[in-house]
């Protein structure tokens, strides 16, 4: 009996898609473009080439179903110093290796960011990140890294924290219900002043200040 | 939803009716009746066993008459008259259907009027033995002549007389008797009488006996009597008299008697039949009032209670699943149930969400 509501219920279901993007011309994509010194975070430790692997790894930051404002003090107010609990959910997290351009710390922002842009583009365009996306506001984070999809993926339910000394970048999205949403932007508008400490908040597993 | 159902549940089964049952002819054992008790409770009594009331004390005491006689023989007839003019008396024994003792009493208030020289009551209490149909005592012969000239008169008018119709009404079905003598009626019904005083008795199981005067005159006469409600101990007294050794005892008077007898609302009379292949047969009244009768080969006590009990809508018949209400009503309040769900998930689609990047 039970199945058979199940089935029915299923089969009333609405399905429908919601597009992760970085922007038309990737401006989203500020939070991999970060500079440590003089090497940009893209450089740090690859081996100077056309590209270096990567992991790209979506988390889904649970907001305890709170809708904070989206701007970062905002956001570092509501999980930081309101002692809301805005983690990553568990079993939440997808990892896809990538290529991203490596030994550009030299050349032009916005060559940069069309390298990384394509490299994405065609390590992940159209793949399936989110699976029956939680009925609740959520954050929707993305962290390149340098360390392999084996190593921040998921064991024994625990969600891994990243290296920080192997951060790449990161991009977060506003507050967002995905049930309601068609674009889902990812974005980085700087935690502090300092572009890559912000990418380390913003990775962190709590989104703590993490100086 | 739950919560309906489980009050139409319990509603459904309501406290187990009580029954006194009694058994007559072949024992019937208590086990077989322990099994019998399907959905009901069934209380085994005895069946009565009260002998009628003592007579009562005879309205006229033969002692009075004697004395009356002997004052008369002293011509000490105002002593006669003191003896036997007490008209209450003369009524009840007639009642009691002492009609030998009404007789004398009548006689000798004659003999002692006329002795006394008062024609007018003498002619007065002739005229009452005559139109009760009484029978002139023996002891006329000891009266004067004149005596027996008035009783003589009395009889030759009462014989010119033209009846009048007595109608008697009441309780029905009860037994009449006139001037202490049977009539074989029963009410309602109109007896012939000769115009005068009478005595009407009326029994009737159940009831109490009642005796009244009536001075009946023409063109015609009536009496009603409403009997009071025998108690059950008296009732008990009538079946054990009428109906303990009658074949019939398991008939609707019989059985409308007993159960006022037993104080029972609820009364089955089971008969079983002596010997190898008797039969069973039972009767259920409720109320006094036979509700059901059913006929099963010995044996089949639990069938011949079922019978009883379904026919006198004590219990339902057990009916096929299919054809009780409650489950069309519990499958019509599922179906509703798994429609609404069905409406509410429809109206409320559940939405899923998967998130594609697009860099």
């Amino acid at each position: 009996m039970n199945r058979a509501l199940i089935i029915v219920l299923a089969g009333c279901a609405q399905y429908r898609t919601a597009d992760l993007n970085f922007g038309e011309n990737g401006e989203g994509l500020d939070g991999f473009l970060c500079k440590q010194g003089p090497t940009m975070l893209l450089d740090r430790g690859a081996d100077a080439g056309t590209t270096r692997p990567a992991s790209i790894v979506l988390d889904i930051v649970g907001l305890e179903n709170g809708q904070p404002g989206c701007r970062t003090g905002q956001l570092i107010k509501w999980c930081a110093k309101d002692n809301h609990v805005c983690a990553p959910m568990k079993h939440r997290r997808e990892c896809r290796p990538v290529e991203l351009p490596a030994g550009v710390s030299a050349l032009d922002r916005e060559v940069v960011r069309a390298q990384v842009r394509a490299q994405l583009r065609e390590g992940l365009s159209g793949q399936r990140l989110i699976s029956d996306a939680p009925d609740e506001f959520v954050m929707v984070r993305v962290v390149g890294t340098a360390q392999p999809c084996d190593e921040v993926s998921p064991a024994n339910g625990d969600v891994p924290d990243f290296d920080p000394a192997k951060l790449i970048g990161c991009a977060y999205s506003c507050p967002v219900l995905l049930d309601r949403a068609d674009d889902v932007y990812l974005g980085f508008d700087g935690f502090v002043g300092q572009c890559e400490q912000g990418v380390r908040i913003c990775a962190s597993g709590t989104l703590n200040w993490m100086p | 939803m739950a919560p309906l159902l489980l009050t139409l549940l319990l509603a459904a089964e309501p406290e187990a009716p009580a029954i006194a049952v009694v058994t007559r002819g072949a024992e019937v054992a208590q086990e077989a009746l322990d099994a019998a008790a399907r959905g009901v409770v069934l209380r085994r009594v005895a069946l009565p066993n009260v002998p009628e009331p003592a007579a009562a004390p005879p309205a006229l005491p033969q002692e009075r008459i004697s004395a009356a006689r002997k004052a008369y023989v002293d011509a000490d007839f105002s002593r006669c008259l003191e003896q036997v003019s007490d008209d209450a008396a003369l009524t009840s024994a007639l009642g009691q259907r002492d009609r030998t003792s009404a007789a004398r009493v009548l006689l000798w208030r004659v003999a002692c009027h006329v002795g006394a020289g008062k024609l007018e009551p003498a002619r007065r209490a002739a005229t009452q033995l005559a139109v009760s149909g009484l029978q002139v005592p023996a002891e006329a012969g000891s009266v004067s002549p004149e005596v027996e000239t008035v009783i003589a008169k009395a009889y030759t008018q009462a014989a010119a007389m033209k009846t009048i119709p007595l109608s008697v009404s009441g309780t029905a079905d009860a037994r009449v008797e006139l001037d202490g003598r049977p009539t074989g009626c029963t009410t309602p019904c109109t007896l012939e009488v000769l115009e005068g005083a009478h005595v009407v008795r009326l029994d009737a199981d159940g009831y109490e006996s009642e005796v009244k005067l009536v001075r009946a005159a023409a063109p015609k006469a009536a009496v009603d009597a409403q009997l009071a409600a025998a108690a059950p101990e008296l009732a008990a007294a009538q079946w054990s008299a009428r109906y303990r050794t009658a074949p019939d005892a398991d008939g609707a008077r019989s059985v409308r008697l007993l159960s006022t007898a037993l104080r029972s609302a609820r009364l089955v009379m089971v008969t079983a039949e002596e010997g190898a292949g008797g039969m069973l047969q039972g009767v259920l009244a409720v109320d006094g009032a036979v509700a059901a009768r059913a006929e099963r080969p010995a044996g089949e006590l639990a069938g011949l209670m079922d019978d009883l009990l379904v026919r006198g809508k004590i219990i339902e018949a057990q009916v096929p699943l299919y054809k009780r209400p409650l489950l069309w009503i519990a499958i019509a309040a599922g179906v509703i149930a798994v429609g609404a769900s069905v409406t509410v998930a429809i109206v409320t689609r559940p939405i899923i969400t998967n998130g594609d990047i697009n860099p």
